[in-house]
């Protein structure tokens, strides 16, 4: 799917969090570095349209997120990185199944599509749990299989493993660059992940500052901020 | 108290949400109406027992023993007040029979129902209203997310504690009241945004 940005800016109040950004990717694994504060979150949600630019256009897919943020939303699934606040309903399955309860399945096709996509996952056995009772890396992989039970064309992380420790860290990154068919673009701070992507963005002071190959792009992060 | 679906295959759990949720609200209706008379209010409380026996059998007996244990500081604290400003001990004691009573049977109710279908069961009968520019999805999403914050809110009470203890300070309520806020405030934040990715738009 085709991501584009034209000359797209974002300012909240005084301060520009995004400045003329221009770009276009359509890799299947988008990496995304840069310190905090530098523009990445706010590129993030961009592409769902939970921000909209101050000027300039997003497309994703031919989508305008800023004017239609349903076929937007519909259409990208976003992963946060605390996975506390991305639990809706009490349990597992109830979670995965909110996802689905405006498709027009009944019922039961609901509840069978949920446990399929936590069993694809690995957590079709915590389906009756209490949501809040999984581990870190549990919830994140039951937000994982809350977008991906819709089957969206694009997943955007946004930090996905920040908050989980190594063992869980390495399992949620290996779902979203091994086990996802979907694009995916990935903000992060681990640059053994970024070195997995197909192409790297890095960002720094509200510009996006390079693209392209990931080790090159690194090297210069780390020459910078090392 | 976080009172989650106890898998089972009792008449109550078969029951739908909707009608047993009409006799949940006659049920505590009628336990509201009884008077003074502890002995009444102690036949509510029998009966309630009953109905979680009924729905788990004797493991029902045991659940309903645990509950009614984990009331006892909210029960102490509604009998205190009442004690004070001298109410009769007959009626002290009925009051807080009968609320036991009460909340044990939500309680039950919850264990008795998945969330999912109480919110489909909500949406449904408050669907007619929709013409009227009513959102049955925020009722029904209001009660997910109150039975979802309710450990959160635990969690950031517990955070504040340990960070208090942490730099040496007895842990205060007065003292927790200000991070306990600010947690909220930023979980309710950020949950908003969660659910707005999700496509819930209200």
């Amino acid at each position: 799917m085709l991501i584009e940005f034209e000359s797209v800016s974002v300012s909240f109040d005084a301060k520009t969090a995004l400045d003329d950004i221009n770009l276009k990717l359509d890799q299947k694994r988008i990496g995304v570095i840069g310190l905090n504060g530098s523009g990445k979150s706010t590129f993030a949600r961009l592409l769902n349209g939970l921000i909209t630019p101050t000027s300039g256009r997003v497309s994703v897919g031919g989508v305008n997120p800023a004017t239609d943020p349903k076929a937007a939303r519909s259409q990208t699934g976003f992963i946060f990185s605390n996975p506390d606040v991305q639990i809706i309903m009490p349990t597992v399955l109830e979670d995965v199944s909110f996802t689905l309860r405006q498709s027009g399945l009944t019922k039961d096709e609901i509840a069978s599509k949920a446990l399929a996509s936590l069993e694809r996952f690995g957590i079709g056995h915590l389906a009756n749990q209490a949501a809040h009772s999984l581990s870190s890396g549990q919830k994140q992989l039951l937000a994982i299989s809350a977008i991906m039970v819709s089957e969206p064309k694009l997943i955007v992380a946004d930090e996905p493993t920040a908050l989980l420790d190594l063992a869980n860290a390495r399992l949620v990154s290996r779902v979203l660059l091994e086990q996802i068919d979907q694009q995916v673009v990935l903000i992060t701070h681990d640059l053994r992940l970024a070195n997995e992507c197909d192409i790297l963005l890095r960002f720094a002071d509200a510009r996006l500052l390079e693209v392209g190959e990931p080790s090159p792009v690194i090297s210069s992060y780390l020459a910078e901020n090392g | 108290m976080i009172s989650l679906i106890r898998p089972g295959v009792s008449p109550l759990h078969r029951m739908p949400a909707g009608p047993k949720l009409l006799v949940l609200i006659a049920a505590i209706a009628g336990i509201s109406i009884i008077g003074s008379d502890p002995f009444e209010a102690l036949a509510a409380l029998a009966a309630i027992s009953g109905a979680y026996s009924f729905a788990f059998g004797l493991a029902g007996l045991r659940l309903f023993a645990q509950q009614l244990w984990q009331l006892k500081w909210l029960l102490l604290v509604i009998i205190i007040p009442q004690l004070i400003f001298g109410a009769l001990w007959q009626s002290v004691l009925a009051n807080v029979i009968r609320l036991a009573a009460a909340m044990l049977a939500a309680t039950l109710f919850t264990f008795t129902t998945k969330s999912a279908d109480l919110i489909a069961s909500i949406e449904h009968t408050l669907g007619p209203f929709k013409r009227f520019g009513l959102k049955p999805e925020i009722f029904s999403l209001t009660i997910a997310m109150t039975i979802n914050a309710i450990p959160m809110i635990l969690k950031f009470s517990a955070q504040a504690k340990e960070a208090q203890t942490a730099r040496g300070v007895k842990p205060r309520v007065t003292l927790m009241a200000v991070p306990l806020l600010v947690a909220s405030l930023k979980y309710a934040d950020e949950f908003a945004e969660a659910l707005t990715a999700r496509g819930v738009e209200i």
